[in-house]
Parts: structure tokens; sequence; C-alpha cells
């Protein structure tokens, strides 16, 4: 499942690419019953591809920060929790999601500056006029604009700082 | 009267070859505290496990309040036995204040009297005025009897504690002993106390079961009290 960190980004990308375009083929006679025209590709040029892109590319960060925080807090107080009548559900939202706050909000932090500089994936599945700083930053250095290049290039950095600070601000805290 | 029933319990951890609790079976009367007494590794917190409803025994029968939450084909899950557990390291939520800890058990009050049961626990523990304190905020004498309360607010059928003493230092020990087994009788509670020390148990327990090595050999006139395991 989280295998998808070790592939190269234009690999899922061509993988999520024929995956979205069977499926479209799939759907294209609801597609014609919607009445939205002989245009067979629907899901294939939205945004939804990227984000199943995104996805397999980067489950490992947000899952290895959820799966940490679970084994660090260990199985005792969802028991403790249980023997206090509280059954799965509120045991959940009551006991596990407020104690693993931090890591949820760090492997969030983390999966999110990833994406912001994620260049080749974007660059295969973005739909038609949809940028991130990543592929905006490319474009202009491509075309040697290199002065508009660095205002996307300094944010991306920006980003990443703020992250690497709000991670180790999440970790003191955690430690109480 | 028969409280608490366990008959002919058996149970194998995952994966060993031989049972740690072999054939188990005792009875308890309401408002009765009985002690576990056994070396480590005998199975001691298994068995309370078993009765907690956090681990599934291989067969037998357990009862709890005159209601079957063990046998063949029935299996009550823990939230609905009615049974109470100090853990060993307490496990206090620690994102929640000592009142949230002890109104945790207490959802289904509303809220007017969830607040009066919650004061009166603080009461009974002696913890007035720390309310609002988060439990790493305590001391370990403390959260043992935030555990304690935590675990009687529901007003359970049976409480399991875990070696209950086991993280306080000797001096505290013998107080908190004293203080406990005035709680216990003064709420009427039917309690299972595990510990490997048996000064806790002279000092608590009307009643011994011994798990691990020889047979059980408590003052006891309950005719169907066995408890033999190896």
């Amino acid at each position: 499942m989280t295998a998808g960190y070790a592939v190269p980004g234009p690999i899922i990308a061509i993988g999520v690419l024929s995956l979205f375009i069977a499926l479209d083929r799939l759907l294209a006679p609801l597609y014609a019953g919607m009445g939205t025209g002989s245009a067979p590709l629907v899901l294939s040029l939205s945004l939804a591809m990227l984000i199943a892109g995104y996805v397999v590319r980067f489950m490992a960060t947000g899952y290895n920060a959820v799966e940490a925080g679970f084994e660090r807090i260990g199985t005792k107080y969802a028991e403790a929790s249980r023997t206090l009548g509280a059954g799965v559900t509120r045991t959940f939202f009551r006991v596990d999601l407020p104690m693993l706050r931090g890591s949820l909000l760090g492997g969030a932090a983390l999966t999110f500056v990833e994406i912001a500089k994620e260049l080749p994936l974007t660059m295969l599945l973005r739909p038609f006029n949809f940028d991130t700083l990543a592929t905006k930053a490319y474009q202009y250095a491509g075309d040697e604009r290199i002065y508009q290049a660095a205002a996307p290039s300094l944010l991306i950095i920006g980003i990443g700082l703020a992250s690497v600070f709000l991670l180790n601000h999440l970790a003191g805290s955690g430690q109480k | 009267m028969t409280h608490v029933l366990a008959e002919q319990i058996i149970f194998t951890h995952p994966g060993a070859r031989t049972p740690v609790i072999r054939e188990m079976s005792f009875a308890m009367g309401k408002s009765e505290i009985i002690g576990v007494l056994g070396p480590s590794g005998s199975g001691k917190s298994t068995l309370l496990r078993l009765l907690a409803g956090l681990e599934t025994p291989d067969s037998g029968r357990i009862v709890i309040g005159g209601r079957t939450v063990f046998d063949r084909g029935v299996f009550v899950p823990p939230e609905k036995r009615g049974v109470g557990m100090v853990f060993q390291d307490y496990a206090l939520f620690p994102h929640l204040t000592v009142a949230g800890n002890i109104a945790f058990g207490l959802h289904r009050l509303p809220r007017a009297k969830r607040a009066a049961r919650v004061r009166e626990m603080l009461d009974l523990a002696r913890l007035d005025g720390l309310a609002d304190r988060y439990p790493h905020e305590l001391s370990g004498g403390q959260q043992q009897r935030v555990a304690l309360a935590r675990a009687l607010a529901p007003g359970p059928e049976l409480l399991l504690m875990d070696e209950p003493f086991s993280n306080l230092d000797a001096g505290l020990r013998a107080a908190i002993r004293e203080e406990l087994r005035e709680i216990l009788k003064r709420t009427g509670t039917t309690c299972l106390l595990v510990t490997h020390d048996r000064q806790d148990v002279a000092a608590i327990c009307e009643r011994t079961i011994r798990i691990g090595g020889e047979a059980e050999v408590g003052a006891t006139d309950y005719a169907n009290l066995s408890a033999i395991s190896t």
C-alpha cells in the first residue's frame, strides 16, 4: 500500500492515466445518457485523476505518520475506554482521534509539502490550465523568465520551512 | 449468593502451544474482595483480561452480576459487561482532565447527574481541588486514586485491579492499601485484585486465589472454589 513512494512519479502517472482512460471508456454510455455530448473523456480531464496519482504516490508519508502514532499510544487507552462502557466508534472519536491529533497533523503537513514540490507526476496528470507552484516555476524557468520563476520557487521553500517548524513544534508538544 | 462465576476457563495465547490458564473455576459473592496471587507469567493479568472481555477464552463460562457474558456462542463485548478495570500503569487519558477522565464512563447519564456523580467520586477518592488538573500533573498516588475513581464511577458489577500498587513506593503503599480497602467496603464493590505481593492480599482481601504452582489454599467456605493452573 505504501510502495507508491518508491515508484517514480511518471510511472505512476502513466498507470493512473491508462486506468482513468479505461474507466472513461467503460462509462461512455453513461456520459452519452447524461447528454454531455460525444466527448468520452470526463474523468481523465478532471482533477480527480491528479488527486488519485497523489494518493498512490504519497500514501506512505501520511500512513507512516499515523502508524507511528498508533504504535506510540498502544492499545491500553482503547482498552480502558472499552471497559468504561464506550463502544468501538465512541472509543475512536473520543480516545484514539484526539490522541493521534499530533501524528495526523504531522502527516498532513509532510504530505502537503511533498505535493507542493512534486513536478513530474503533476505535469503528466494535471488538467488543462491547472498549475501548481512547481509547474509554474518549471514553466517560467523553461521560458528563461528567471525573475518570474523565483517567486513560486521561493514560495515552495517558504512552505517547506514553515512545515519543518510546525513538525518540530508538534514533536516538542507531543512529549508530555 | 454467587455474583461472579468462572467455570472451566481455558485460555491459550495466540501462537502458544500450551494454555496459560487451564480449567480454572472460581466463584465470588457480592461485595467480596478476592486477591489473585502468583508469580509473573502465571496468567494473573490474563485472567483479568478474560473477565473484562479484552481476551476471549478458548472455552468455559463466565457469569458477572447474574448475567452470562461468555459461554459457547455468547460473547458480551467489554463495554456491555459492567466491569471496571484499574490498569497497572493506570492508562489515564492524557488529553482529559481528572474530571474528564472520571466522567468518561458516565456518558449515558444526563448532564446534571453526571456532574453530581463526578463530584461524589472526587470526594470519595479524596481528589478535591484536582478536578481540572491533567494526569501528568499528578503524583503517582493521586493518579492511582483517579484510576480507581474512574473505574468506580459507572458503578461496575465487578472491579478488576491489575497490580494496583506496583508503581508506588513502599511508604505510600501501606497508606493507599488502607484507603483502598475502605473505599471498596464503603461502596460495596466486588473486587478481584491481582498482585504478586502477599502483604497486599493480607491487608485488603478476604480470600485468595493462587495461580501458578500449588493449588489454591486460601481460607474459604465456598465448596466450589478451586483454582488450579500451572
